[in-house]
C-alpha cells in the first residue's frame, strides 16, 4: 500500500516537471505572463488588477484577438498567484519565463517583489557577460521610485512619481497666489518602503530645489493605532502645506486625531497611497481637503465603460487608478506585440522577445484607451499627464485637470 | 526549468534553516531568533561582495562567522533562561534586528543600468542597505555567470555536508552528549557533562547555519529589505522542524521540504493555497504529534537496509541508543 | 524631541495616551496570561480571537445598527466560540504532547483562519479595512492643557470592569478555585477531584471573551476593522504578557500599560525610526536580568 502511494506522488511529480504542451501561433494564442498578490493581505491590490486584466482581455478577444504575424490569435493570460512574497515571486518569475514561455510578464503590484523579480534581469542589454533574464516585463503600479531602472528590460506605465510631487507642489503653490509657503510639514510612514522612497527621492528633491525647510518633520508607521505625539507637533507648527508620504491607512488615523485637536493646514497633499475609497469610508469629514496625484480618474468619461464593467463585477462606485493601468496595460501589449513583427513561434521565443522589448522601448506617441498619447521614457517609465483628485462633500472631485485648470480648490 | 532550479534552491534554503533551529533544538533550547541571524548572514555576505567584490564563498563564511558571533553575544546571557521564556528573548531578538536593518545605511554609489536622466532616477543606484528602501543589486550570480541550475547545484552539495555533519554529530559523543542534556539537564550536568558549553556551542552552530541560509537567500533574490527577516518567518522555520519532527535531523528536512513544495504543488489550488497551508500544518500536528519523521522510523529504516546488506539484523537491544526514545517530556 | 516650554506638558500628555492604549494592550495580554499560566503553551490563535470579536463587532454595530452593549456581547461571544474551537481542534487532541506541538497547531490555525477571514472581508466589502462604527471618536475632555479621549475613557473603563469580573470569578467562584488548582498542577487538581478538562475548557472560554473584547475596543479606538488585527494581536499580546511576568493577570495588566506607555514615549522623546527595537531591547533586558517579568514569581530549580 505506502508503495503504491509513493508511486502515484512521484507520478504526480514528474507530470508537474514536464514541460507544458507548447501552445503558440499554430495553437492561435499568444501567452503573456500574469502575476499578481491573489491571496494574503496583498490581495486588495491584486484583485482589482486582475479584474482590469482580465476585461481589457476579454475585450479584445472577443473583438478578434491580436494580429500577429497576419494571422489573428488570441491572448492567453498566464496568471500566478506571488502572495505579496518576494521569494514566491522569484520561482514565479522564472516560471512564467522557463516553463510557461510567456512573450512576456506582467506584474506585479508590490514593489517590494518587483525589485526581488526584476533584479533576475539583465542589467546590461547585449552584454554577453550578463546572463540576466532577457524578457521583457511591465509592472502597473510598483510605484516606488527608481524600480524601473534596474533593467531595460523593466517598464512601468504608472507615471512617474517625482515628476507627480513636483508638478503638485507647484500647482498648490500657484493656488496659494504664488506666495511662499510660511509654515510646510511632512509626515513619513517611515516603515513603508513606497512612502520612504517618495520622501526620500522626491519630496526631499523638491523642497531642496525651492529651498524650503520643513518646520516640522513626523513619522509613524503603517499599522499605528495612536498618532496623537505627531499631531501635536503638527499642531504647534501651524501648518499652511502638510505633505503626507503615507499610505490611506496611517492617513485616515493621523487625519481622524488631526480633526480632533483642530489642525487645519490649508494645504495637504499625499501620494497615489491615498487612491483608495477606504479614505472616505473610515475618514469621514476628517479628510477632505486631500489632493493626491492620480493616472486615471474615475470619473473620466474616457474610463465610463470600464468603470461600469468594474461596478458590475465588484459592486464598487470607485475604481482606484491601477485598475485602469491594467487594463491600459493589456491594449498596449496589444499594440506592442502587433507592431513588434514578432512571428510567435517556440523557437523564435527569445528573438520575439527582443523585439517586444524593443517596441517597448520606443514607444512614442501610442494612443491609449483614454484618449492620450503615451511615450516611453528613458528609464522604462511612461511619462503621462496626470490630473490632481481632492475629496469633497464625501466623494472625489478633480482639484485639477491638465486641459481644464483648477476645479475644486 | 530555471522554475524548478529556483524552487529547489529555496527548498535548501529552508532545510538549512530548519536544521539552524535543529542544531540548538538537540539541546532543548527553543530558538524563534533564527530570523535574526539569517538577516545577519544575508546583510554582511551581500555587502561583501556586492560592495567590496569579494567571492561568494569567503563571504558567505564571513556571513556565518558574523551570526556565529552574535550567537554567542545572544546565548550567554540568555542561557539561564527556562523553556519558552528563551524563546520569547529570541523573538525580542528578531524584532530589534528587523528594525535595525530597516534604518541603516551604507555602501557605496553604483553605475544606472540604463542611460537615464528623468527625475524619478536623480539618485545614483545605492550599492548597499539604504534604510526602508532595501538592500538592492546582489547580482553576484549574473555578473558571474552562475546560472540558476548551478547555483541550486552547489545548494545541494551544500545541503548534504550539513547532512552529513548532522549525521556524524548524532552518532558521536557529543551528539549523545546534547541529547542527554535535551533529555535532563540536571542529570546531564550529574554525569559531568557541561550543559552550558553544549547549549552555547550548539546555539553558535545554529546561528551560524543560518547565517550561511542568509548568504545563500541574498544572493538568490537579489533583493533584500530588513523587513524580509520578520516573526512569521521565523516562526515558519521552528514549524518546519516540529512538524518534520524534532528527534532526527531527517525530520527538519522533510517538514522544509514539504512546506515549501506544497504552495509550488497547490498552485493549481490558486486561491485557498493558505488555507491548505495552514491545515496542513494543524493536521499534521493533530495527527503526529511527534512529527512525520521519527527517531524510531529512522532506526527501522536503518535496520532493514542493513539487513538487506548484510542479511542479518545488526542493531541489538545493547547497542547504544537503542533504548526506546521519550521524545515527550512534560 | 525639543526641549521647550511644552516639553512637560507633551511628556505627560503622551505619557496619559499611553497608558490608555496601553489598556487594550492589557485586555489582548491577558488571554495569553490565562492559557499560559494554566497549560504552558504559547497559544498563537489567541489573536484570531481578537480578529473574530472585532468582525463581529463590524457586522453587529455597523451593519445590524445594534445598540453598542449588545454588539459588545456579540464580539464577546463570537471570542468565546473562537476561542472553544481552538481548544476542541488545537488543544484538546494533543494535550500530552510536547509544549511545542500545539503552538505549531495553533499557528496553522493562525494562518487559516486570518486567510479565511480576509475572505470574508473580501466577499462581503471588496475591501479590508472597514469603518468601525465609534459615535464619539471625536468627543474629547479637556483638564486645563490636557486632553483625554472620550473613547480612551471607555476602553479604560470596560477594561477596569473586566480585570474586575475576572477577579471575582478567580477569587470568589467555584471555577476560580479550580481554575488556581490546576495552575498548581494538572495532576494534583485531578486528584483533588477537579474534572481537570472542564476547567481548562472553561479557561479558553474566559481567554476568547476577553479576545473579543479587545477585538472590538481596538476596533473602536482606531475607527477601522481590519482581517490581520489577529496578528497584531498576537504579536502585540505576546510581548505584553512577557513583558509582565508569564501567566500572571496583574502583570498582563501592568506590562499593557507599561507596554502603550514605552511605545509612545520612545516615540516622543528618542527616534521614532527605533521605536519597536527600543520596545523589545528592553524587553530583551529585562528577560534576561528579571526573567520573570514585572510581576512573575521565581521558579526554583529542580535541584
Amino acid at each position: 500500500m505506502k508503495h503504491v502511494k509513493t508511486l502515484t506522488f512521484a507520478a504526480g511529480v514528474s507530470a508537474l516537471l514536464a514541460a507544458p504542451a507548447m501552445a503558440f501561433q499554430d495553437e492561435g494564442t499568444v501567452r503573456l505572463g500574469s502575476t499578481e498578490p491573489l491571496t494574503g493581505p496583498g490581495a486588495v491590490y491584486g484583485q482589482p488588477t486582475i479584474i482590469g486584466k482580465k476585461i481589457a482581455i476579454e475585450e479584445i478577444n472577443a473583438a478578434g484577438g491580436i494580429m500577429i504575424d497576419g494571422k489573428k490569435v488570441k491572448l492567453d493570460l498566464f496568471s500566478e498567484d506571488d502572495q505579496a512574497k518576494p521569494d514566491q515571486g522569484v520561482s514565479i518569475f522564472r516560471k512564467l519565463e522557463s516553463s510557461d514561455d510567456v512573450l512576456a510578464i506582467t506584474g506585479t503590484i508590490y514593489s517590494r517583489v518587483s525589485e526581488t523579480m526584476w533584479g533576475l534581469l539583465q542589467k546590461k542589454l547585449d552584454d554577453p557577460n550578463d546572463t540576466g533574464l532577457q524578457v521583457p516585463a511591465m509592472s502597473f503600479l510598483s510605484m516606488k521610485a527608481g524600480v524601473a531602472s534596474i533593467s531595460p528590460w523593466a517598464f512601468r506605465n504608472a507615471g512617474v512619481e517625482c515628476d507627480q510631487h513636483e508638478q503638485l507642489i507647484d500647482l498648490v503653490q500657484e493656488a496659494n497666489g504664488g506666495a511662499e509657503f510660511q509654515s510646510v510639514v511632512a509626515a513619513l510612514e517611515s516603515n513603508e518602503a513606497h512612502s520612504a522612497a517618495a520622501w526620500r527621492v522626491c519630496y526631499q528633491g523638491s523642497l531642496k530645489k525651492r529651498n524650503w525647510d520643513t518646520k516640522e518633520y513626523v513619522e509613524w508607521f503603517e499599522q499605528d493605532t495612536d498618532f496623537s505625539v505627531q499631531v501635536r507637533r503638527i499642531r504647534r507648527a501651524k501648518p499652511d502645506l502638510f505633505i503626507l508620504s503615507s499610505h490611506y491607512q496611517a492617513n485616515v488615523g493621523a487625519m481622524l486625531e488631526m480633526a480632533r485637536q483642530g489642525v487645519t493646514p490649508k494645504y495637504m497633499i499625499s501620494h497615489i497611497g491615498a487612491d483608495a475609497v477606504e479614505m472616505i469610508d473610515l475618514g469621514g469629514k476628517a479628510v477632505e481637503g486631500v489632493v493626491f496625484p492620480s493616472t486615471a480618474f474615475f470619473a473620466d468619461p474616457g474610463v465610463k465603460s470600464l468603470l461600469d464593467e468594474y461596478s458590475k463585477r465588484t459592486g464598487e462606485w470607485y475604481m482606484p487608478a491601477f485598475t485602469y493601468l491594467a487594463y491600459e496595460g493589456m491594449y498596449l501589449m496589444k499594440h506592442v506585440f502587433e507592431t513588434a513583427g514578432i512571428k510567435n513561434q517556440p523557437d523564435t521565443l527569445a528573438e520575439d522577445r527582443r523585439k517586444v522589448r524593443d517596441a517597448l522601448a520606443s514607444l512614442k506617441d501610442w494612443p491609449n484607451p483614454m484618449g492620450l498619447k503615451l511615450t516611453m521614457g528613458a528609464t522604462g517609465d511612461i511619462s503621462r499627464p496626470y490630473v490632481y483628485v481632492t475629496i469633497k462633500d464625501g466623494t472625489f472631485k478633480l482639484w485639477w485637470h491638465p486641459t481644464k485648470g483648477y476645479m475644486n480648490p | 526549468m530555471a522554475y524548478w532550479y529556483t524552487v529547489i534552491s529555496l527548498m535548501c534554503i529552508n532545510t538549512i534553516l530548519a536544521w539552524s533551529v535543529y542544531s540548538s533544538f538537540m539541546t532543548g533550547t527553543v530558538s524563534l531568533g533564527q530570523a535574526g541571524f539569517f538577516a545577519i548572514g544575508a546583510f554582511a555576505s551581500a555587502s561583501l561582495t556586492a560592495i567590496y567584490g569579494w567571492h561568494i564563498v569567503p563571504a558567505t563564511m564571513m556571513g556565518a562567522v558574523a551570526a556565529a558571533i552574535v550567537g554567542l553575544a545572544i546565548a550567554i546571557p540568555t542561557l539561564r533562561l527556562k523553556g519558552l521564556y528563551l524563546t520569547i528573548a529570541t523573538v525580542a531578538f528578531v524584532e530589534v534586528i528587523r528594525v535595525v536593518f530597516h534604518n541603516i545605511k551604507y555602501g557605496r554609489d553604483g553605475e544606472f543600468a540604463i542611460d537615464a536622466s528623468s527625475a524619478d532616477a536623480r539618485q545614483m543606484p545605492w550599492i548597499g542597505p539604504d534604510g526602508p528602501l532595501g538592500f538592492r543589486h546582489i547580482i553576484y550570480l549574473t555578473e558571474h555567470h552562475i546560472t540558476p541550475g548551478e547555483y541550486a547545484m552547489w545548494l545541494v552539495l551544500l545541503v548534504i555536508a550539513f547532512g552529513v555533519y548532522f549525521w556524524v554529530l548524532e552518532r558521536s559523543r557529543l551528539g549523545f552528549a546534547m541529547r542527554a542534556v535535551e533529555e535532563d539537564e540536571i542529570a546531564a550536568q550529574g554525569v559531568g557533562l557541561s550543559h552550558n558549553f553544549l547549549k552555547v556551542f550548539a546555539f553558535a552552530i545554529g546561528a551560524a547555519i543560518a547565517g550561511v541560509a542568509g548568504s545563500l537567500y541574498a544572493h538568490l533574490l537579489t533583493f533584500i529589505t530588513g523587513d524580509d527577516f520578520n516573526i512569521p518567518l521565523t516562526v515558519m522555520m521552528l514549524a518546519y522542524v516540529v512538524i518534520g519532527g524534532g528527534q532526527t535531523f531527517w525530520g527538519p528536512i522533510l517538514g522544509a521540504l514539504i512546506f515549501t513544495l506544497l504552495p509550488e504543488i497547490a498552485r493549481e489550488t490558486k486561491e485557498f493555497r493558505l488555507e491548505l497551508f495552514g491545515i496542513a500544518m494543524l493536521a499534521t500536528m493533530v495527527f503526529r504529534q511527534h512529527g512525520l519523521i521519527t527517531r524510531d522510523m529512522v532506526r527501522r529504516a536503518e535496520t532493514r537496509i542493513k539487513t538487506a546488506f548484510t542479511g542479518r539484523n545488526t542493531i541489538g537491544p545493547d547497542e547504544p541508543g537503542a533504548p526506546a526514545p521519550n521524545p515527550t517530556k512534560k | 524631541m525639543q526641549f521647550d516650554e511644552f516639553f512637560f506638558i507633551d511628556l505627560i500628555q503622551t505619557g496619559i495616551d499611553g497608558a490608555m492604549l496601553g489598556s487594550v494592550y492589557a485586555l489582548m495580554a491577558i488571554g495569553f496570561a490565562l492559557i499560559w499560566g494554566l497549560l504552558g503553551i504559547l497559544n498563537l490563535a489567541h489573536g484570531q480571537t481578537v480578529a473574530f470579536g472585532m468582525f463581529a463587532g463590524l457586522v453587529s454595530a455597523g451593519h445590524l445598527k445594534l445598540p453598542i452593549p449588545i454588539s459588545f456581547a456579540c464580539a464577546v461571544v463570537t471570542g468565546v466560540l473562537v476561542a472553544l474551537l481552538v481548544e476542541r481542534i488545537c488543544y484538546r487532541p494533543i494535550r500530552r504532547a510536547h509544549e511545542l506541538v500545539p503552538m505549531i497547531a495553533t499557528l496553522g490555525f493562525w494562518i487559516t483562519t486570518e486567510e479565511i477571514l480576509q475572505k470574508i472581508y473580501f466577499h462581503m466589502y471588496f475591501k479590508d479595512f472597514m469603518p468601525f462604527p465609534n459615535p464619539f471618536t471625536m468627543t474629547r475632555f479637556t483638564f486645563g492643557e490636557f486632553v483625554i479621549r472620550f473613547d480612551y475613557v471607555v476602553t479604560m473603563s470596560v477594561a477596569v470592569v473586566l480585570v474586575a469580573a475576572l477577579y471575582f470569578v478567580i477569587y470568589r467562584s467555584r471555577l476560580g478555585m479550580a481554575l488556581r488548582m490546576v495552575a498548581a498542577g494538572h495532576d494534583i487538581a485531578h486528584l483533588m477531584g477537579v474534572n481537570v478538562l472542564k476547567t481548562l475548557r472553561s479557561a479558553f472560554m474566559i481567554a476568547g471573551a476577553f479576545g473579543g473584547a479587545a477585538g472590538y475596543l481596538l476596533g473602536y479606538v482606531a475607527n477601522m476593522a481590519n482581517p490581520y488585527a489577529g496578528s497584531m494581536a498576537t504579536v502585540k499580546g505576546l510581548f505584553t504578557m512577557i513583558l509582565g511576568g508569564a501567566g500572571s493577570i496583574p502583570g498582563a495588566i501592568v506590562g499593557g500599560i507599561v507596554l502603550g506607555f514605552t511605545e509612545l514615549e520612545s516615540a516622543y522623546l528618542f527616534s521614532f525610526a527605533y521605536r519597536d527595537a527600543i520596545a523589545m531591547g528592553l524587553l530583551f533586558l529585562l528577560l534576561v536580568f528579571r526573567p520573570q517579568g514585572l510581576f512573575g514569581t521565581r521558579v526554583e530549580d529542580k535541584i
